[in-house]
């Protein structure tokens, strides 16, 4: 019976779980398997940890792994900053407030690489804005602004692209804090940064987590921002994958960085929410 | 203590939610706004507490104006009605969260919370947080925070509101004892009745805006000066009456719904035409009930339309004799008439009551 019952749930279970399981576990398992030697497309398939000790070994992959993260926890933690006060700002409804709000969440609508072009084409060499600071005489010539060494452009488009989803969501969350609460910490005497530390921080961790996460997943794998307006001298993670597997014909050592990517993903998501609880518990207790 | 003179409250919209409110209330007094919804008792309450700035008026604590001073900095605590607990604070980080606040020195702070927890009776459930609280210890979470600012002044906004019939009656002894044992002055908002009865040194019944009516809880019972709070403040037999003349020794001859009747009053009627009003309990029996035996004045038969028994009280539903389109409300202790009979009571004409000028 117990059997009967357990098979029955799941078989219910199995149109939703399965489907997640098939897709993520069959990209994991494909990744894995290509970057210990299976699944070649050329050649033969084996055991081998040789495209590791290779990949480990070089400099190419650290770079961009650390470029990778750098991006990542950047974007996402500047595009949290930006969304709060907006949000904050956003809490009770005003006139006008709508219609700041969907301006403000209009970049989601934008495709990524579209805005890329955009932003390259302002801030290029001969690009609109180098040409309004000539003409207005604040500079003297143009100035090298596009894919710049240190990633700014990169983490300024991610920052654009993110901070509305950041905002959508913790715009949710501070609303739900009530009018009361709030008015009950400012009549015990706490200011508006002990409020906002001590009260709307906690109550919408869950919602800043979610959005640290979800930015931090994305920006780590980034292909189109770094490919249009990234620095020249470093890949990241996904733009290195490409370039292994288009350039060499590297399938296993693209496999490897697929693998480290997802570590990535994984362990700076879930360190960066660890990080993010306890920075919020500390602050409660200044 | 606190003093509140000729506020105003106009909002962005244009509504004004107060108009010219006074109050006055000394050190450990327990005043109670008492009004329906949209009166602007709460408004009033936040203008004392600072989250709203007056439009114009002033509000004073101790001698000093704080008309502009924000909450944070005003010697006030509030009392919300949905408690306004910090969720992710445990009990004991709850009430401790005002003493933070202020910087009061460690040890003092622990003997507040200690203090408090022991009084309102949660030292089991210091550690626990909000949620998995009843209503009736959120309640007292809530109090206890407000008391660990050891403020002069506590405001209530209708804090029992949440709270089912019986732990209403508790909490609001709770709050009285407290109120009583801490010494300080509360201001307590309310739409019931009974509540600001039962707790208050002085009431102030509000409409729409204003005082309609402010005094000691016996005074504003036994002696409404309008329809609207004799009508609020309890059951009332609300008619209209003709000033017929005076027997020179207070007593006036009305001409109303249910007959003339006499009227003892020392002040006389404000106008030849007026509202007049009695409490369905000081009707006497006619026919020698529990109630007592009348002295046989304003005698008056009716006939029954409804009978509601409430436990401690039967209210019977009259049609008024010259004109049944206007109910009276009779309660006695023990009778066993039905609809369709005829009540016969007197009302004793020291509790008829004049009140304001008939609307033309």
């Amino acid at each position: 019976m117990r059997l009967r019952r357990a098979g029955l749930i799941l078989l219910l279970l199995l149109p939703g779980l399965g489907l997640i399981l098939v897709l993520i576990g069959s990209v994991i398992v494909m990744a894995f398997g290509q970057s210990v030697g299976y699944f070649a497309l050329t050649g033969e398939s084996g055991f081998s940890w040789e495209h590791w000790r290779e990949q480990l070994d070089g400099r190419l992959l650290w770079r961009s792994f650390q470029y990778s993260a750098y991006i990542a926890t950047t974007s996402s933690i500047l595009s949290v900053l930006l969304a709060y006060p907006i949000a904050m700002w956003l809490r009770r409804p005003f006139r006008g407030s709508l219609f700041a709000g969907a301006l403000l969440k209009a970049p989601l609508l934008v495709p990524g690489l579209v805005a890329a072009f955009l932003f390259i084409n302002v801030i290029s060499f001969h690009g609109f804005f180098n040409e309004l600071m000539v003409w207005l005489g604040i500079i003297d010539r143009p100035i090298r602004m596009q894919n710049d060494r240190n990633g700014y452009g990169v983490i300024f488009l991610q920052v654009w692209k993110n901070m509305p989803f950041a905002l959508l969501l913790l715009t949710g969350s501070v609303q739900a804090i009530s009018d009361d609460v709030l008015n009950a910490a400012r009549d015990m005497g706490a200011g508006s940064i002990a409020r906002f530390r001590k009260v709307i921080l906690p109550l919408t961790v869950p919602a800043m987590q979610a959005a640290l996460v979800i930015i931090f997943i994305g920006a780590a794998g980034d292909f189109s921002f770094q490919a249009v307006a990234g620095p020249t001298q470093v890949n990241s993670m996904a733009q290195l994958m490409v370039r292994l597997k288009g350039e060499f014909g590297g399938y296993h050592e693209a496999g490897v960085v697929a693998v480290l990517l997802m570590a990535l993903a994984l362990f700076g998501s879930v360190a960066l929410a660890g990080l993010t609880r306890f920075a919020v518990r500390a602050g409660m207790k200044v | 203590m606190l003093r509140v003179d000729d506020v105003t409250k106009t909002f962005e919209d244009g509504f004004r939610a107060l108009k010219g409110v006074s109050l006055n209330a000394g050190r450990g007094d327990f005043v109670t706004l008492l009004g329906p919804s949209g009166c602007g008792k709460t408004t009033l309450l936040k203008v004392v507490a600072g989250f709203l700035t007056p439009t114009e008026g002033t509000v004073s604590i101790d001698g000093a104006d704080v008309t502009r001073e924000p909450p944070e900095r005003r010697d006030t605590a509030m009392c919300f009605q949905s408690y306004a607990l910090f969720p992710h604070m445990t009990v004991a980080q709850n009430i401790e969260f005002g003493p933070r606040q202020n910087r009061v020195a460690k040890d003092e702070r622990l003997a507040r919370l200690n203090a408090l927890l022991t009084q309102v009776d949660l030292e089991a459930h210091q550690h626990k947080l909000p949620n998995a609280l009843s209503g009736g210890q959120q309640q007292r979470v809530a109090l206890a925070r407000a008391l660990a600012m050891r403020p002069g002044i506590v405001l209530f906004d209708e804090p029992l509101s949440n709270l089912d019939a019986k732990l209403r009656d508790q909490v609001r002894i709770e709050i009285r004892a407290l109120q009583r044992e801490h010494g300080f002055t509360a201001i307590y908002v309310t739409h019931d009745q009974a509540e600001a009865l039962a707790m208050s040194d002085h009431v102030l019944v509000m409409r729409e805006g204003a005082v309609e009516q402010e005094g000691a809880p016996e005074e504003i019972y036994t002696a409404p000066r309008t329809s609207f709070v004799a009508d609020f403040i309890g059951a009332a037999n609300l008619l209209t009456g003709t000033v017929l003349g005076e027997d020179g020794q207070g007593r006036w001859q009305v001409q109303t719904e249910m007959g003339t009747v006499k009227v003892a009053s020392d002040e006389p009627p404000v106008a030849p035409s007026v509202h007049v009003s009695w409490r369905p309990e000081d009707a006497v029996l006619a026919n020698g009930s529990a109630n007592g035996s009348g002295t046989g004045e304003n005698l008056i038969q009716a006939p029954i339309v409804a009978r509601v028994y409430q436990g401690s009280f039967t209210e019977y539903v009259l049609d008024a004799p010259e004109r049944p389109a206007v109910s009276l409300r009779v309660h006695a202790t023990q009778f066993g008439a039905r609809e369709g009979e005829t009540l016969a009571f007197h009302v004793p004409p020291d509790r008829l009551r004049f009140l304001e000028q008939v609307a033309s």
